[in-house]
């Protein structure tokens, strides 16, 4: 029911007494080490920085309360929190070390990789031992200042994820502390602690940051005007006006709490005035009556309580050790189930324990014997937070490893308690007060509720538990609650563990108990007598008449004096009613009188004769209400005065008597005695209508009990109902999926290229592609056949043999293997078959046609042959210049291998002065143009120098953009070698002719000379000679084999320039390169015509000039070259009589070897001479000036 | 005009003799000629001259150290030459050339040339 369960280890001190119980729950005793003003501690995570920075920037700086906080830190990082705080707030702001003192106005900052707790208002700081412990540093702060400071304590939950905290401001709430959490709505806010805080059900606001300091500084002035020697003095007013409160929950709420200890009462009433600010208790009853949520309010504030699992592990131990292991031992021979009751279970950790510990023990044994535990609790919210059973990670500190491993499930942060222990509890609500018990339990569990309620309502509780126990029945209590005053119906058997067994004696059912309903005046107490009273009550024993107390249910409740004459107890059961052990002719009008007399609450009184011991007894008997009430009970006392013994018969009295009066008289006793039966009998009929009554009740409460069990299997009905549903529609929806996967499924078959057979164990067909019809004869329908039937167009080792030998090794196969005819080319995969619970069903076996790909493997292999075996270097690059392949070729031209060189730059194959230009031709390579003709003069590795020529094309992917260039180098340095050579060879050639024609001069000029041949003639023998030289030359200085028309006219006319005798215009844009013949030809035409110029025309005067032009023109498609020759100035011209050697060098060898068409015109100014040629291919080429000929050097 | 005595260096026996009688017939001596490398050497230390004509490649190799040496005591000199600028030092490719084929006028005109740088540095 209602579980105030008290914080954890306080509660071994606390008595079940009045008088110890308040001072320790209050903190009283520890008056001395408060600080005397109010401690904040503030608790925060991930985001804690930003919320402490809001946090302070409205704290004012005067406020009289320490601040600790309270963040979790990296244990590396070297926080600069508390400096970074100091910035917003004019307090001191200081790293806390052991020893600080939480002074007012001040922060502290715990400091990283450790713990803080307060004691005597002094930090206390501690290095973190475990994980565990790093993530509880809040809680370990606000319960040791829970501890130490109680009412002063306020507890504040910042930003940050999971848990911690929460069972810090639990602790501070359960000690009067003031608790705060952060908003859901604020913006600083990471929720997971602020939220578990609050859901906890311990924060008494939650509010914004920003909003925290004024409801502190408000708190703050309250507790000024409050202060803690005073708070005495509020007590007995807020105790004085204890019963209207409890009235107005009663009325509110119906839970009764006239019974409980009026002084945790008094300390909640006082908590909730505080949250409230209120200072009058008349004030807050007001509020009590006129706030419609107030009264709940007050109501959670009497039931706060926490509890954890295994909590005082020790008592459970003793528990197992003497208590389960009997019980499931019994039970697994008899086979009944074996009940428990959980009275106050609160969240229902307890309840859990103990489920726990019956199922292990049940495993240890093996028994199979089940265990159902009855867990109940007054409120609510307790009950549906149990029946959950969703814990936080906090109960890792309480739960071993290995419980939590096999009795929970993890469920992000938190932990769910396993079905198998969930089945095994059942939770309902239940007011122990008023609701009627459980029934035929074998143990009943009632830890730290029984320190809450007063004597009385501890007895009858007591009581109540004995009715509900089977006999030998065991009752466990809390570390501080004993059956002190029912020593009657229990006996103890462990006391340090309060381990109590239930005597088989009459219970103490006390009925009334079951329909009290309190009145106005729970607080009265039973009458209490004192010294005097005794002595007194003692002395007048023997003098006043016998009486007895009894209530309105005819229960006596005391005797006194001399009441043995009128008992006489009827046999069965031992009661103590009168209507059972009243003298009998006592009982009807004794219950009659007690009746009357509480009913009008008058006396009342009736003259009774009885007989005892033989003689008549005359009796006043008188039945005076009680004016007090007892709790809610009316009393009535029954007093028997004796009138002395009666008078004798009247018939021996009157002598003459009449005889009518006689038999009057007669007729009276006649009634009398028959009115008497009547009355017996009546008397017996009523109790037995009584008895029946009790049973009835007890049925009812059996019934009660079998209700409450009913209303919790609903809900658990109800759930699973839920979770059906659950499964249902999770069903539905995978069978939705089931049928996309089956659609898709059939949809890939269709489309799939990939040959696919299923076959099951037996080598049957279980599914199969259409493309399988390619490979085996296959067709729709042949499903269920088996494939040895079907034909296979592959050849080599048969698919059949090999998928049984899968099927038998289970170890997958693949082959490649060609059809018939050998065309095509199929990748035979063979696996087995894997049904989903891993059972091999059968074989999968998948053929792809891989013939193209085969192809172009050989392909590939074929270009890679000849890219290997060349012997230039190929390789290739991707854009950045990075080497990517490197044949053999490279590597023997460069004498590096591949692994050498893959991944290296480019650059490193280039000359030194090409470097620099790298960059360029990598931009020109991007752009898409290849690079060709890059002479490259290079060392090798082994420091020889080779000459590469380099040719780099770049590499287009499929879509046509470039990823990369390929290069070839090819080592020209023997071709570089080669051409050296030549150029020596050309020039010792021209040095020879030359040599040749000076020869050939000189014996020519000498045999001329020697026939005294003329000057003249040996001048142009000497000339012409020179001519061939000077054409043989500039031939030879071109390679040998073309010279430069330019060259030739300025060479052949340079022996006869003189100052500006000579304008040559030639076409500047062209250069016309003639073959060696064809050079020597037109030299040879050309010194002829200069010659002549010389000796007859332009060049033999003074003042005469000679214009050469020549050009190049495309005529009919032929490249037309056209030499003008014009001579002016001269003497005057004469067409030469004879056509001399001259002549034919001029006309005849060009028109010959030129296909030329000359025309030589003797004007008057002068010569004029046209030389045209079509410039055939074997003739000569034309060229773009600066082209350069291949000119060696 | 002065009698020169004019070293000539010429392997080639034909041109050899042909520079021989063109220097006659402009009346002037001609010491050698020689055509070995070794005769030539042998003849610079023996024998008086004014100045010289020197083919460049005779037999028995090149002249260049030896035209430097006569270059060194001031003598002037012409070579003759089949070769373009084809393996001549510096200093030699400053000096005056006979192309071969020359023509005996081209051979005239140079050795004029020579015979006045001759001159010219006698009367130094």
């Amino acid at each position: 029911m209602n579980p105030p369960k008290p914080v954890s280890s306080e509660n071994t001190q606390i008595l079940p007494t009045e008088e110890t119980l308040p001072a320790q729950m209050d903190g009283e005793a520890q008056e001395d080490s408060r600080s005397g003003h109010l401690i904040a501690g503030i608790g925060a995570s991930a985001g804690g920085l930003e919320a402490f920075k809001a946090f302070f920037s409205a704290m004012p700086p005067d406020t009289g309360i320490a601040f600790v906080l309270v963040q979790h830190l990296d244990p590396e990082y070297h926080s600069t929190l508390a400096e970074i705080l100091a910035d917003f707030t004019s307090m001191p702001v200081y790293r806390a070390a052991d020893g600080t003192v939480a002074e007012p106005n001040t922060v502290s900052v715990i400091p990283p990789n450790s713990m803080l707790r307060i004691s005597g208002g002094v930090l206390r700081v501690a290095k973190l031992e475990t994980m565990a412990a790093r993530r509880s540093t809040v809680d370990i702060f606000l319960t040791s200042l829970a501890e130490d400071q109680a009412e002063n304590a306020i507890g504040i939950i910042l930003s940050g994820y999971g848990s911690d905290g929460t069972a810090g401001v639990a602790a501070i709430k359960e000690r009067g502390g003031f608790t705060i959490s952060e908003a859901e709505f604020d913006h600083y806010a990471k929720l997971g602690m602020p939220r578990s805080a609050a859901a906890g059900g311990f924060v008494d606001r939650v509010l914004k940051v920003e909003e925290m300091p004024a409801a502190l500084v408000e708190l703050a002035r309250l507790k000024a005007s409050l202060p803690v020697a005073h708070l005495a003095e509020a007590k007995p007013d807020v105790g004085r006006q204890l019963n209207t409160i409890c009235a107005i929950l009663h009325s509110r709420l119906g839970r009764d709490f006239s019974e409980y200890k009026v002084n945790t009462l008094v300390r909640r009433v006082r908590r909730r005035m505080q949250v409230l600010r209120v200072a009058d208790v008349g004030e807050y009853i007001e509020l009590l009556r006129a706030r419609p949520d107030e009264p709940e309010l007050l109501f959670r504030e009497f039931l706060i309580g926490v509890t954890r699992f295994f909590r005082d592990p020790s008592m459970f131990e003793s528990l197992t050790a003497t208590v389960i292991r009997t019980l499931v031992a019994d039970h697994s021979v008899s086979g009944i189930p074996i009940r428990i009751w959980v009275a106050g279970c609160a969240t229902g950790e307890e309840a859990y324990s103990l489920a726990i510990l019956f199922s292990e023990e049940m495993l240890r044994a093996e028994s199979r014997v089940t265990a159902t535990i009855f867990a109940t609790d007054i409120d609510e919210r307790s009950i549906t937070f149990a029946r959950a059973g969703l814990y936080t990670e906090a109960i890792e500190s309480d739960v071993t490893t290995e419980r939590l491993r096999r009795y929970f499930i993890r469920d992000g942060a938190r932990y769910c308690v396993s079905k198998q222990i969930r089945d095994m509890c059942v939770f309902s609500v239940h007011d122990l007060v008023k609701d009627p018990p459980f029934s035929k339990l074998n143990l009943v569990s009632c830890r730290n509720l029984l320190i809450y309620f007063g004597t009385r309502l501890q007895r009858r509780v007591i009581a109540t538990f004995h009715y509900a126990l089977r006999p030998h029945g065991i009752l466990w209590f809390g570390p501080s609650e004993a059956v002190v005053s029912s020593e009657r119906l229990f006996t103890v058997i462990d006391k340090r563990s309060r381990l109590f067994r239930r005597l088989d004696v009459a219970g103490e059912v006390q009925v009334p108990a079951l329909r009290s309903r309190p009145t106005s005046s729970v607080a009265a107490r039973p009458p209490e007598v004192d010294e005097l009273d005794r002595e007194l009550v003692r002395i007048m024993d023997p003098h006043t008449p016998a009486h007895i107390l009894v209530d309105a249910h005819l229960e006596i409740h005391k005797f006194s004096g001399p009441i043995a004459r009128f008992l006489e107890p009827v046999s069965g059961e031992a009661k103590l009613n009168i209507a059972k052990l009243l003298h009998r002719a006592l009982r009807p009008s004794a219950a009659t009188l007690v009746r009357r007399a509480i009913e009008s609450q008058r006396v009342a009184h009736d003259r009774v004769n009885i007989v005892i011991a033989g003689s008549t007894l005359a009796l006043d008997l008188i039945a005076e209400p009680v004016a007090v009430l007892i709790g809610a009970e009316q009393y009535a006392v029954l007093i028997f005065r004796e009138r002395g013994t009666a008078a004798p018969p009247p018939a021996a009295q009157s002598g003459d008597a009449n005889a009518n009066e006689l038999d009057t008289q007669r007729e009276l006793i006649a009634a009398r005695e028959k009115l008497q039966t009547i009355t017996e009998e009546l008397a017996n009929a009523n109790e037995e209508l009584q008895s029946s009554n009790e049973e009835f009740q007890s049925v009812n409460e059996e019934l009660h009990s079998t209700v409450e069990e009913l209303e919790t299997s609903k809900e658990e009905l109800q759930s699973i109902n839920e979770e059906l549903h659950t499964v249902n529609a999770e069903l539905s929806s995978r069978a939705e999926s089931l049928q996309r996967s089956n659609s898709d499924l059939n949809n890939l078959f269709e489309s799939t290229s990939v040959a696919t057979l299923f076959l099951d164990s037996d080598l049957r067909i279980r599914r199969f592609t259409p493309t399988v019809g390619e490979i085996f004869n296959i067709r729709d329908g042949d499903e269920e056949r088996l494939i040895t039937d079907f034909a296979c167009k592959l050849t080599g080792e048969p698919i059949v043999e090999t998928a049984s030998t899968v099927l038998r090794t289970l170890i997958p196969v693949e082959r490649e293997i060609d059809s018939e005819g050998a065309n095509q080319t199929f990748l035979v995969r063979i696996t087995p078959y894997r049904a989903t619970s891993t059972v091999i069903d059968g074989v999968v076996i998948t053929m792809v046609d891989i013939s193209e790909r085969k192809r172009l493997e050989r392909d590939r292999a074929h270009l890679a042959a000849i890219v290997e075996s060349s012997e230039d270097a190929i390789l290739s690059q991707d854009l950045q210049g990075t080497i990517t392949s490197w044949n053999r070729g490279a590597q023997t031209i460069f004498g590096y291998s591949e692994a050498e060189m893959l991944g290296k730059p480019m650059t490193k194959l280039l000359a030194k002065n090409q470097i620099d230009d790298w960059p360029k031709y990598l931009r020109l390579l991007q752009e898409g143009e290849s690079i060709s003709d890059l002479d490259v003069s290079r060392t090798t590795k082994d420091q020889k120098t080779v000459h590469v020529s380099l040719k780099i094309s770049p590499i287009r992917n499929e879509q046509g953009s470039i990823v990369g260039a390929s290069a070839v180098a090819r080592n020209i340095t023997e071709r570089k070698a080669a051409e050296e050579r030549l150029g020596l060879l050309m020039a010792e050639l021209d040095h020879r002719v030359r040599n040749i024609l000076a020869v050939v001069r000189s014996v020519v000029g000498q045999t001329l000379k020697a026939r005294d041949a003329p000057d003249a003639t040996c001048q142009d023998v000497e000339g012409r000679i020179s001519a061939i030289a000077r054409a043989q030359s500039l031939v030879t200085r071109h390679g040998g084999f073309e010279g430069s028309l330019k060259s030739l006219i300025e060479t052949e006319l340079a022996p006869f320039r003189t100052e500006s005798n000579v304008l040559i215009t030639s076409d500047l844009s062209k250069e016309v390169w003639l073959c060696s013949d064809a050079s020597l030809t037109l030299g040879l035409a050309l010194h002829e015509l200069a010659t002549n110029a010389a000796k007859y025309g332009a060049l033999s005067a003074p003042g005469g000039q000679l214009e050469v032009i020549w050009r190049v023109a495309t005529m009919e498609q032929q490249t037309q070259v056209e030499i003008q020759w014009i001579e002016r100035g001269g003497p005057p011209v004469a067409v030469p009589s004879r056509r001399g050697f001259g002549t034919v060098l001029i006309e005849r060898s060009l028109v010959h070897r030129l296909a030329a068409v000359v025309q030589r015109n003797f004007l008057e100014t002068g010569m004029h001479c046209l030389i045209r040629f079509a410039l055939a291919a074997d003739l000569g080429r034309v060229a773009p000036v600066n082209s350069q000929a291949r000119e060696i050097s | 005009m002065t009698r020169h005595k004019i070293l000539v260096v010429e392997d080639e026996p034909i041109l050899a003799f042909d520079i021989e009688t063109t220097l006659e017939d402009m009346g002037h001596e001609t010491v050698g000629p020689v055509g070995r490398l070794s005769e030539a050497a042998a003849l610079i230390d023996e024998k008086q001259f004014d100045c010289a004509i020197l083919d460049v490649n005779i037999l028995g190799g090149h002249i260049t150290s030896l035209a430097e040496s006569l270059l060194d005591r001031g003598v002037p000199i012409l070579l003759a030459t089949g070769y373009d600028n084809f393996a001549l030092s510096e200093r030699l490719m400053q000096l005056p050339r006979l192309h071969k084929p020359y023509s005996s006028e081209e051979l005239q005109t140079e050795v004029r040339r020579l015979c006045d740088r001759t001159e010219a540095r006698a009367a130094e």
